[in-house]
């Protein structure tokens, strides 16, 4: 569950968020749709504990796809995956069963570096998947991924997160559809 | 071609270098002044086979790199404890921006007056390479992306995981290029606190000895000592730096 009670957000002189308020409740989808600069990454990493923002209120462990790929340049592919799964050798066999889910087998042992955007993004995803918990924040998940990429990680995300929190922050219609989110539009300093 | 162009390097350049060195003391005609190759080379010889020779390397050699690992450590810690606590850095900063700046001579008299002049040469490079350490590994810290530290939060990353896992890769350049740069310094600050203070072992000493007794050849082949030595270390230090390098190097690229 996640709570948001009269959140107010400004960059500099700009008043984004006025008494923002908004309710997700366990198990549901919610996609905050708005324009760049509106806010949505702010309110989701405020739900994530990175930013602090009064009035915010979420049951449960995060989970979080940040809208950079934020990958660890030193790792391989299949260790960043790892590093959240316990970081030993015992648990990246299962990292590298995520990476296999997403048809990412021959970037195992490949760095971020040597990975496409659309590769890394994929990562990334699979991170937080394999983190799991009991929400999970996707901030622009399918960006830089062709059609066939964008429904295959969406019918995963469905499979492994049934039944789970889901909000979702995009500018893009096509993702909130794709992930059957409930969408919430912003409009003058809410999303409604 | 590459074999051959280091093989040029390794051989047809320093026997350049000899040569006109040679000439040089042969137009010059006084060992006093200026000894040639083969006489420094005889010298070496000679030196070598004596039990003070191996003491005094040795010993120069130890206070050198205690000195350099003590200030090593110092430095990475003293670099923690500022990107921990600004109050920490709003007080070290000076006080090692200040030591950097310092003339090393002024040191070593001053530290002659203190303490002994055994320990002197290891404490004057403590003050020489911490400062180095230090603003480096701080630099490092600081550098870190803040995008990898929210990641290690948000995926509650315990605290040595987060050292481990994004600090160490982070800083391990900035230390890396820090342990390089002390290397030489460390070496030359050394000796010459030792030929300031004259410690009773040393190279130094021996160094100091030679010019007051006018003893050119001595001078030069105890400075070939000192240049084998750096190179010995560099090369060996430089191996184990570059292993550690490729290690933590970003996606396997070179260090």
């Amino acid at each position: 569950m996640i709570r948001l009670e009269k959140i107010a957000l400004s960059y500099g002189e700009q008043q984004v968020l006025r008494d923002c308020s908004l309710c997700v409740a366990a198990g549901e989808r919610v996609a905050l749709m708005g324009p760049s600069g509106c806010g949505k990454t702010s309110l989701l990493n405020a739900v994530a504990g990175v930013l602090h923002l009064p009035g915010v209120t979420v049951g449960g462990t995060v989970s979080y796809v940040f809208q950079e790929s934020a990958l660890f340049p030193w790792l391989t592919a299949a260790e960043n995956v790892n590093v959240v799964l316990g970081d030993s050798a015992d648990t990246l066999p299962q990292a590298k069963d995520w990476l296999a889910q997403a048809g990412l087998e021959e970037c195992t042992d490949k760095y971020p570096r040597q990975l496409s955007g659309g590769q890394k993004r994929r990562v990334a995803i699979l991170r937080a998947l394999a983190y799991g918990g009991d929400v999970l924040l996707l901030d622009e998940p399918f960006q830089g991924l062709d059609e066939a990429a964008q429904q295959r990680l969406a019918a995963l995300i469905g499979q492994v997160w049934a039944g789970r929190t889901l909000l979702l922050a995009t500018h893009d219609v096509r993702e909130a559809e794709l992930l059957d989110c409930r969408v919430l539009t912003y409009s003058d300093g809410k999303f409604v | 071609m590459k074999g051959g162009n280091r093989l040029f390097k390794c051989i047809a350049v320093p026997l350049f270098w000899v040569a006109v060195w040679q000439i040089l003391a042969l137009l010059v005609a006084s060992p006093l002044l200026l000894p040639g190759p083969g006489a420094v080379l005889l010298r070496l010889g000679e030196l070598a086979v004596t039990g003070a020779f191996w003491r005094s390397a040795m010993l120069s050699l130890v206070r050198i790199l205690c000195g350099a690992v003590a200030a090593v450590v110092l430095g990475t810690v003293l670099a923690v404890v500022c990107c921990r606590f600004p109050l920490a850095d709003a007080l070290l900063s000076p006080l090692l921006g200040m030591v950097r700046s310092t003339p090393v001579a002024s040191f070593i008299l001053l530290l002659l007056i203190w303490i002994g002049r055994d320990i002197l040469p290891a404490v004057i490079v403590i003050l020489m390479v911490l400062p180095v350490v230090w603003a480096n590994v701080c630099a490092g810290i600081r550098s870190t992306a803040p995008i990898l530290l929210r990641t290690a939060r948000v995926f509650r990353f315990s605290p040595w995981r987060t050292l481990r896992r994004v600090y160490v890769p982070s800083v391990m350049p900035y230390f890396l290029s820090a342990c390089r740069t002390s290397l030489g310094l460390a070496w030359k600050s050394g000796i010459a606190a030792e030929v300031l203070t004259v410690p009773a072992v040393s190279i130094g000493k021996m160094l100091y000895e030679s010019k007051l007794y006018l003893e050119t050849t001595d001078l030069f082949a105890w400075t070939a000592v000192v240049v084998v030595c750096s190179l010995v270390i560099e090369k060996v230090l430089m191996s184990a730096i570059g292993r550690l390098g490729r290690a933590y190097a970003v996606g396997g690229e070179d260090a």
